[in-house]
């Protein structure tokens, strides 16, 4: 059923802010996340006083959290601490990190639509505090489920990833360096348009990325995106209230979240069993739109972990199931190509804040405000985030 | 290239609750017990507390032996020192092995006594696996898969659905 929207009640994106993404950057997530509030807000042509709607997803970003709002965590108490924001009638903190971030747009544009807020501020921080090493364990014992994984060393940052990963060139037959030509390429050119990428600067070359450090095997420490310190925002407001605004762009035109039931449990996830729940997930997304693969001409799809980005271009319809490999060489999806892929350079290129990267560099690019990224003639983009298996995505339009 | 022997000793040590306690109690026997529903017959491993397959909630959720016997299905070679004890084992292989029982039904292991390089390009889906039990600590085995020895007794035809 395609989404319905009362007369000038479509949701839609007005304004956007982030922060450069940076390792150890010394600052607080209180003070990113005010400069990146701030930003968005601004862009909006709004006050901070305007903003009635909230909508976080505020668990921290790395294992061995504090958990401390303001430091690590960014929670709506926090945000509304740090502006301060006065007027916020309606807020949603999301605590299901496998919604992810298009999840907090989804949860926006519905309240925006049914008025029970008027502008949402959408916001997630990635943080990585210094002398802590990321993704590490320290735990001496595995307690119940964990038991049957970690007591076999199973938990290094994408290892999770790379049994699928390894299943998929199995299966498919594809090749590793096939994953360089194929994505890595394209999200580092992309990011050396992009000031906030921790990949600006720096050129991967097909050497550099097939001698990369392992990480789990096929899985490198390019092909998981790296830990950074940032805060993205994005504000969303109706139609009818976006047309005094500067630059309105993108609305919301459908959304979907992910099939949990269709997956059977056990120690991990088949490939096959997540690609038939996705689908599930990639029907519901068009089906609520009332739009197909063919009409979209910017894709946004979840690269935390490079291989998902082959799986959801699959999944999402643009190529045939095990042919991502194959359809996304010779520039097919690069930002002057046919199907441009992750404008930013996506998690891996521009860092690790969790699809808010993806969510952000939709707004952007539909708003008309991408910079020297912008691409020309956009009419439907696509944003999925979170990892394989565990997504939620919308559709969005020009007009 | 590389083999590994063992994986003794544990640097991470499964404490058992009173859902696992009864997978625990049999790997000490050198036996692998898995949550079967007694309604469907649907094997649920990690143990659940309603059948993901049938929904019963009435169904007997009770550990009963399986054969052990299974196949890789996917593999990772860990090569990161990231979990605190495993910096002196990397690379090592990361295996999910399907057992023969059920379609999707998975054990994690590591595969011992299989020679493997870094890229683990010697381990395949499909190899057949058999499990090995190491005493890890007075109270836990843990059960490990190594290549199979042991011709699998064959299957009647149709019995098992294939991948697709």
């Amino acid at each position: 059923m395609p989404l319905t929207w009362s007369k000038g009640k479509r949701p839609v994106f007005v304004g956007a802010g982030q922060t450069l993404n940076r390792r150890y950057s010394g600052r607080s997530v209180a003070s990113l996340a005010n400069e990146a509030a701030l930003m968005a807000i601004a862009d909006a042509g709004l006050k901070p006083k305007d903003i009635d709607g909230l909508s976080s997803w505020p668990n921290p970003a790395h294992q061995v959290a504090r958990n401390v709002a303001g430091y690590d965590r960014l929670d709506v108490r926090a945000m509304m601490d740090f502006i301060p924001l006065e007027n916020v009638r309606w807020y949603n903190q999301n605590e299901i990190p496998p919604a992810g971030s298009a999840g907090m747009v989804i949860s926006a544009a519905l309240a925006l639509g049914t008025g029970a807020c008027n502008y949402a501020l959408v916001f997630r921080c990635g943080h990585h505090p210094p002398g802590l090493r990321y993704q590490g364990i320290s735990a001496r014992q595995a307690p119940g489920n964990a038991g049957f994984a970690l007591t076999y060393g199973h938990g290094v940052g994408g290892a999770g990833q790379a049994h699928h990963f390894q299943r998929y060139l199995d299966k498919f037959g594809a090749k590793r360096e096939e994953m360089y030509t194929g994505y890595i390429q394209s999200a580092n050119h992309n990011a050396q348009l992009n000031d906030s990428a921790v990949w600006k600067g720096r050129t991967i070359t097909l050497d550099d990325y097939m001698n990369a450090r392992l990480i789990a095997y096929p899985m490198s420490v390019f092909d998981n995106d790296m830990p950074v310190d940032g805060v993205k925002c994005v504000v969303m407001t109706t139609e009818d209230r976006a047309k005094g605004t500067p630059h309105p762009g993108g609305y919301f035109a459908g959304m979907a979240m992910n099939q949990w039931q269709l997956l059977k449990g056990g120690i991990i996830q088949p490939l096959e069993a997540i690609y038939e729940a996705e689908a599930v997930m990639a029907k519901n997304l068009y089906e609520s739109g009332g739009l197909h693969p063919e009409d979209v001409d910017l894709i946004h799809v979840y690269d935390g972990f490079s291989p998902m980005v082959w799986n959801h271009l699959e999944i999402f319809g643009f190529c045939k199931i095990g042919e991502a490999h194959e359809w996304t060489q010779g520039g097919t999806i690069a930002l002057n190509g046919p199907h441009p892929v992750n404008t930013s350079g996506g998690n891996l290129g521009d860092g690790r804040v969790h699809g808010m990267t993806h969510v952000y560099e939709t707004a952007v690019q539909m708003m008309g405000t991408a910079g020297p990224r912008q691409l020309k003639n956009l009419h439907v983009a696509i944003c999925e985030t979170g990892p394989f298996g565990n997504g939620s995505s919308f559709l969005c339009t020009k007009d | 290239m590389t083999i590994t022997k063992t994986m003794v000793p544990y640097p991470i040590m499964p404490v058992p609750n009173e859902q696992t306690q009864p997978y625990w109690d049999g790997t000490r026997e050198g036996k692998i017990m898995i949550q079967r529903c007694q309604k469907c017959g649907f094997y649920n491993h990690p143990p659940l507390y309603i059948c993901i397959n049938c929904k019963d909630r009435d169904a007997a959720l009770v550990f009963e032996q399986v054969s052990g016997r299974g196949t890789i299905y996917t593999h990772y070679i860990c090569h990161d020192n990231s979990i605190a004890g495993f910096e002196n084992k990397v690379p090592y292989p990361v295996v999910i092995v399907e057992l023969e029982e059920q379609k999707g039904l998975f054990i994690m292991s590591n595969l011992l006594n299989f020679e493997y390089d870094a890229y683990g390009s010697e381990i395949k889906p499909g190899m057949p696996v058999e499990p090995v039990f190491e005493k890890a600590s007075e109270t836990i085995t843990v059960v490990q898969y190594q290549p199979a020895t042991q011709r699998r007794p064959r299957q009647a035809a149709g019995s098992r659905g294939s991948r697709k």
